[in-house]
């Protein structure tokens, strides 16, 4: 009776007859599909009709295609409408088609046929009884089923969530809240399912969804009902027809459908206690299992990672570590485990693999292989347990001189890091760095004597030069002073000429010489040219400056000796040229303090 | 030409001041680096008849570094690394006191030094009293990095240096005219100014006299002779700031934690912690 249309027969011919409701009062009509699906090419298939029903019109013939996933899926639909001639039950179909030279049935329909009844006013839909309510059920309803009634704990059930609507009616705004599983833990099994399903003659489009679910608990569960909600959208414009032909038609208002499924009851039983291996460690379902060790040839203390791979159906998440045989264990240092788990199916189960990451170190030299590993799981269709071993690996321990290094962690084990823990505390060793042993002494600072003069003939040295530099940039820009300044030098230098030539006799050069000193130092002096000053009126000039009478007259005398000596014919004597030359050395002397 | 020659006499002079200053220290050099070779192997001699379980050979060898390195001191030989090796030998032979002081001496010459730190703390750690010495904030120990990373001869050298720039710049532009070194004048001025700054702390600090508990147990008393009564007892290694000495008594101020400090809000603090002690039992940093 139930004939489920889905991609996955699509290459195959199937002759479906539908209907759009399998009810109906004489007079009114139904319209019946003969789909054909997986070929175009195929003759009209021929349909047996109760004499009861004439037909209106048809067949009408549609072709569709569609590709889903890569697999081309053509539907070819005969329609035919028919119309109830007398009340009773009577069943349309199987037509019958033949393709190559091969015979292909389709399934038969029920169809109830009441009287006709004529629509009054306002339907009071809790009132009537003629039908009309059932065939809204008919169009919108939900179920929820599961693959069995009775299970252990922890094994999965799959819990399938189905949502029927009648192909063609427009609804919108699906909303459905999933059964609660408290009792349960629970996998989505996939994405929806969309599909169609021929029931009591009727074409549904059908939503599943599917939940892998495994028992916590045992004893008699029940799974809460689901529930659904949708909007089936109106035509505006009403018919003297069915009220629910109105469904059928484009935009209009929403009438809001709520559904909800009946509860599901499930037993769950217990595992078994007898029989119940050591290791066990409440894995249900089926299993298998591969270990890889790595590497086998070690020294001691080296990190060996096992990578233990448990695969198979059931819940993979949940599934506890496999054990390494104790016994052989001692002579090793083992770390936690690192899992990782991989689904590699939802279809119709849970399927996949949990990896199971073990680093372990041998710790003596005597071992020689790496024990045992057992895994036991609930096989719940054999209902009994079952242990997996794995025989112990053959590892080679190779000899080794340094003592065996502490490992706090191993890189890519992802281990926690642990912190060193200190052994002894003691004091740092001793200073023996001889190139900088020298002797500090008194430090300088304590020293102030020394650190005056360093702070103090600095300041002085900048205090002389910035005198010197001023007393150079005089020199360089005031003639005058320079002059003023040079003046008892050069005087020296002429004295110092005529005494040489007081020694060598030539008494006309010496006294123009001592002249010349004496008239270029006031000269120099008074920062005026050596002609300006003559013997006529170099006293005024001197008594003007201020010079002292005593020191004209000397100056006067001088002068006058000196005139004496170059312009007489008689000579002075040598003890007298040398009074001069004095008498000359003073004047300057007195000059250069005076001017 | 004369200028500059003036300039460079200048600057010569001083740089051979300052080798000649360390060519004087120098003299006997060779002679302290023998003794504190010996020292030094005595204590290693000392290490290894302990790691042997010789305990009394143990504690010869190490009295005998203790009295080389000692030796060293007296001959007025100061160097960082004597001050160290002496902590360690005293705390070898169960003196965390007195190796506490010559930590503390060490520091002082050579405070980059991160095996003196780890050593005083090490020691500290085990000491019966609770300490309530502030640390400096790590801020300000990269904001003021030279005062805690150098020592004061070093500073006082630097300054030196420093204020001799200075004045070479001051030169410089007198001669040279050069209107550059006006911003190095203003560079040198501000580090000299600076320097002479943290020298000034630095003195006040080295002036402040501080002292190690070196008894076993000691009586912080309520004046400088037996007669007074017992404030409280502190322990070895306990730091002490010295405020004043009187007859054979010190008056200090301990840095350790105080019962009733905070009970009473009236008293201030430091008159908690003020007591005087036997000279004997305080050795000074």
């Amino acid at each position: 009776m139930l004939n489920v249309i889905s991609t996955a027969y699509a290459k195959e011919i199937a002759v479906v007859v539908s209907v759009d409701k399998n009810r109906v009062e004489i007079g009114s009509h139904i319209r019946l599909t003969v789909g054909v699906e997986g070929a175009f090419d195929t003759e009209i298939p021929t349909l047996s009709v109760s004499e009861s029903f004439s037909l209106l019109y048809g067949p009408s013939v549609s072709t569709q295609t569609t590709i889903i996933n890569n697999v081309v899926k053509v539907f070819r639909g005969f329609m035919y409408g028919f119309s109830p001639r007398e009340k009773g039950n009577f069943e349309i179909g199987p037509a019958t088609l033949e393709y190559k030279g091969k015979k292909y049935t389709s399934n038969s329909i029920k169809i109830e046929v009441v009287k006709r009844t004529p629509f009054e006013g306002v339907i009071d839909e809790e009132n009537d009884t003629s039908g009309r309510r059932v065939d809204i059920n008919k169009m919108v309803f939900v179920e929820l089923t599961t693959d069995k009634a009775e299970a252990y704990i922890y094994e999965e059930v799959i819990q399938s969530f189905k949502l029927y609507f009648q192909k063609r009616l427009p609804i919108d705004d699906l909303d459905y809240v999933a059964a609660s599983t408290k009792s349960f833990l629970a996998e989505k099994l996939g994405d929806e399912r969309r599909y169609e399903e021929v029931r009591d003659g009727i074409l549904y489009n059908v939503i599943e969804l599917r939940t892998a679910l495994f028992p916590l608990v045992s004893g008699k569960i029940e799974i809460p009902p689901a529930k659904f909600k949708c909007n089936v959208i109106i035509r505006q414009k009403r018919s003297r027809g069915s009220l629910f032909d109105e469904f059928m038609g484009g935009g209009g208002r929403r009438y809001p459908v709520e559904r909800s499924t009946e509860p599901v009851k499930l037993i769950i039983k217990p595992l078994p206690v007898v029989d119940k291996p050591e290791a066990f460690s409440g894995a249900v379902g089926k299993y298998t299992m591969d270990v890889l060790a790595k590497p086998t040839k070690v020294k001691i203390g080296d990190p060996i990672t096992l990578t233990i791979n448990i695969r198979g159906e059931g819940n993979i998440q949940t599934i506890g570590e496999p054990i390494l045989a104790p016994e052989g264990m001692n002579d090793f240092k083992a770390y936690n485990s690192e899992t990782k788990v991989t689904i590699t199916d939802r279809g119709d189960g849970i399927k996949g693999e949990k990896l199971f990451n073990k680093v372990i170190e041998p710790q003596s030299e005597d071992i020689s292989v790496i024990p045992g590993i057992s895994f036991s799981y609930f096989d719940p269709e054999l209902e009994k347990y079952k242990t997996l071993i794995h025989d112990p690996i053959p590892l080679e321990i190779e000899h080794s001189d340094i003592e065996t290094p502490i490992r706090l962690s191993i890189e890519g084990a992802g281990m926690t890091k642990g912190q060193v823990k200190i052994l002894t505390k003691d004091i740092l060793p001793l200073m023996t760095d001889l190139y900088s042993f020298k002797n500090r002494g008194i430090a300088l600072y304590k020293r102030p004597f020394l650190l005056s003069i360093i702070f103090i003939i600095p300041i002085l040295i900048v205090v002389a030069c910035i005198y010197v530099q001023r007393q150079r940039e005089l020199l360089h820009t005031d003639v005058g002073y320079a002059r003023k300044k040079r003046a008892m030098a050069h005087a020296q230098k002429h004295l110092s000429n005529a005494r040489e030539l007081l020694q060598l006799d030539n008494p006309s050069e010496f006294y123009v010489t001592l002249t010349r000193s004496i008239l270029e130092h006031i000269a120099d002096k008074l920062n005026v040219t050596s002609a300006a000053v003559t013997s006529d009126n170099i006293y005024d000039i001197l008594e003007k400056r201020g010079v002292s009478n005593d020191v004209i007259k000397e100056l006067r005398q001088c002068l006058e000796s000196c005139d004496y000596g170059r312009f007489s014919s008689g000579q002075l004597s040598r003890e007298q040229m040398e009074s001069i030359l004095d008498t000359a050395e003073k004047v300057i002397m007195h000059l250069e303090k005076q001017l | 030409m004369r200028s500059k020659n003036i300039l460079i006499i200048f600057i010569l002079s001083f740089v051979f001041l300052f080798q000649g200053n360390y060519l004087t220290e120098a003299f006997a050099g060779d002679s302290a680096a023998d003794t504190f070779f010996r020292a030094n192997k005595e204590y290693s001699a000392g290490q290894k008849a302990m790691a042997g379980r010789k305990q009394e050979d143990a504690v010869q060898e190490f009295e005998q570094a203790v009295s080389l390195y000692e030796q060293l001191i007296e001959s007025g030989f100061i160097n960082g690394q004597i001050y160290y090796n002496l902590g360690n030998a005293y705390y070898r032979l169960g003196m965390p006191g007195k190796a506490i002081m010559y930590y503390r001496r060490a520091e002082k010459l050579l405070p980059r030094d991160a095996d003196i730190k780890a050593n005083i703390n090490l020691l500290k750690h085990d000491f019966v009293d609770r300490e309530t010495i502030g640390q400096t904030p790590e801020i300000l120990k990269v904001a003021c990095f030279w005062y805690f990373y150098l020592n004061q001869g070093e500073i006082t050298a630097i300054t030196i240096y420093i204020y001799l720039a200075l004045i070479a710049s001051i030169l410089s532009i007198i001669f040279l005219r050069l209107q550059w070194l006006k911003k190095m004048i203003i560079i040198f001025a501000s580090c000299f100014l600076v320097l002479v700054i943290t020298l000034g702390i630095k003195a006040y600090n080295h002036s402040v006299e501080m002292g190690v508990v070196i008894a076993d147990e000691s009586k912080i008393r309520y004046g400088p002779g037996e007669e007074f009564e017992p404030r409280f007892k502190i322990h070895e290694g306990a730091e002490v700031r010295i405020e004043e000495k009187k007859d054979k008594w010190y008056k200090v101020y301990v840095y350790v934690d105080v019962e009733e400090v905070h009970d009473d809000e009236g008293k201030k603090e430091a008159e908690f912690k003020t007591g005087w002690i036997p000279e004997s039992e305080v050795g000074k940093i």
